[in-house]
């Protein structure tokens, strides 16, 4: 089984998550920039968590065999602090950058006009670079989250197609269904989406324009429930094409439409760079 | 990010770099719509002095990551980062705002780039920062 998670924090997460990961199958990850759980009080702040992005942790998961991609954007929690307001303008050189694949992630969190304003201003960032977009639908009040998202999408001209709408469910997959969006799914361990419900969708609305993530992250997740959610496919008669599908060709597809996405390291196993400017994982002399 | 079997950096040539010779290679070298992606970045960049930060992570995919082949030292983003900054307006004194930032945010490419070509001095940090 190969997978590509199109929604996964591994900044917050471990080396022992890459190696579990690299064994159940994942070969390529997208990590979108999101709330850091403290809040950030300066765009420096930001400045430093993109060039992470771009440059840390691509190399911290090249050594363990997972090629990784990123989203960049102002996050819809943070979009509401007018100390963070700056972030939208330093956008555009971070977008240009050879690993990020997408805008993201964008959306609503409490609905408000701040969210809003920036959520339109990064879908244009998102038309004028060409670059698919990521859109976090909220927790709250999800249904008429996911219908301002999809209002505020079909305002900004951008081709449906290059657009995900993520953290989806049995109540609001109905609504993203006949848009052209992608559907997301975060498959969580014990709350929202888990695999059997994946299933359950799966089913009644099939595999097409459909992405299954952890979104692991720094709060309950797990980075393997892309695999378990292959696995409960598997278990109720999907094919070995569809997983295949859900997992590796949706998700290279959608974020194959950047240009840009390389989905397997070019280096051969065991052979990825041992250092990142002058920094190692290693621990101990080297 | 070079392509397999590439170089992995460029020869550093010692202090600053006269444009001229890299333009006229690079007059010659890349596609056709790499040629033009980069007339239309020097023009952006005359125009509107904020435009480099948005360009220059780009340069590798728009104008290629080869050898120049006229200038076999060089590869072919290197000298396109190196002859957009020039196309900034003329400044005043020191390291252009927007030179500082594709440095400051830059990767190691980038900083080479950012850091070679601009008069009057090279501020001592950045010159280090741009060679290492």
């Amino acid at each position: 089984m190969r997978i590509l998670d199109p929604h996964i924090h591994m900044t917050s997460r471990t080396t022992d998550d890459y190696r579990a990961m690299r064994a159940a199958g994942v070969r390529c990850v997208v990590e979108p920039s999101f709330w850091l759980g403290q809040p950030r009080t300066s765009v420096g702040s930001f400045t430093d968590y993109f060039a992470s992005l771009v440059g840390w942790e691509p190399f911290r998961a090249a050594r363990f065999g997972i090629a990784h991609h990123c989203a960049v954007a102002l996050n819809p929690k943070e979009a509401n602090d007018p100390r963070c307001a700056g972030v939208l303008d330093i956008l555009p050189r971070w977008l240009a950058k050879d690993s990020v694949v997408a805008v993201g992630e964008i959306g609503f969190d409490s609905m408000t006009g701040a969210e809003a304003k920036a959520f339109t201003a990064q879908l244009e960032l998102a038309v004028a670079e060409g670059l698919p977009v990521l859109v976090h639908t909220p927790h709250r009040d999800k249904a008429a989250g996911t219908a301002a998202s999809l209002e505020l999408v079909a305002a900004s001209g951008i081709d449906p197609g290059l657009v995900v709408l993520d953290h989806l469910n049995e109540v609001t997959v109905g609504q993203v269904a006949g848009t052209g969006c992608w559907m997301g799914f975060s498959v969580y361990p014990d709350t929202k989406m888990d695999p059997a419900r994946v299933v359950r969708v799966l089913r009644e609305y099939g595999t097409e324009r459909v992405l299954v993530n952890s979104a692991a992250d720094w709060g309950h997740s797990d980075p393997l429930l892309t695999r378990a959610t292959g696995e409960a496919m598997l278990a109720a008669g999907f094919a070995e094409d569809d997983v295949d599908r859900v997992l590796w060709r949706n998700p290279v597809e959608f974020y194959g439409q950047s240009g840009r996405l390389r989905p397997l390291l070019e280096e051969p196993d065991g052979t990825a760079p041992a250092e990142h400017e002058g920094n190692s994982i290693a621990r101990g002399p080297r | 990010m070079n392509a397999p079997g590439g170089p992995q950096r460029e020869a550093l040539p010692a202090g600053r770099v006269d444009a001229a010779p890299l333009r006229a290679a690079l007059d010659q070298d890349p596609t056709p719509p790499a040629r033009r992606w980069l007339r239309e970045s020097q023009a952006r960049v005359a125009a509107e002095p904020a435009a480099p930060a948005g360009l220059f992570p780009a340069v590798g995919r728009r104008c290629g990551r080869g050898v120049l082949t006229a200038l076999p030292d060089w590869l072919t983003e290197g000298a396109a980062r190196t002859v957009l900054l020039p196309a900034l307006p003329p400044h005043d004194a020191g390291l252009p705002a927007e030179a500082a930032s594709c440095h400051h945010d830059g990767d190691a490419k980038e900083r080479r780039a950012a850091g070679r070509p601009v008069p009057p001095e090279i501020p001592p940090l950045l010159e280090h920062f741009a060679r290492r």
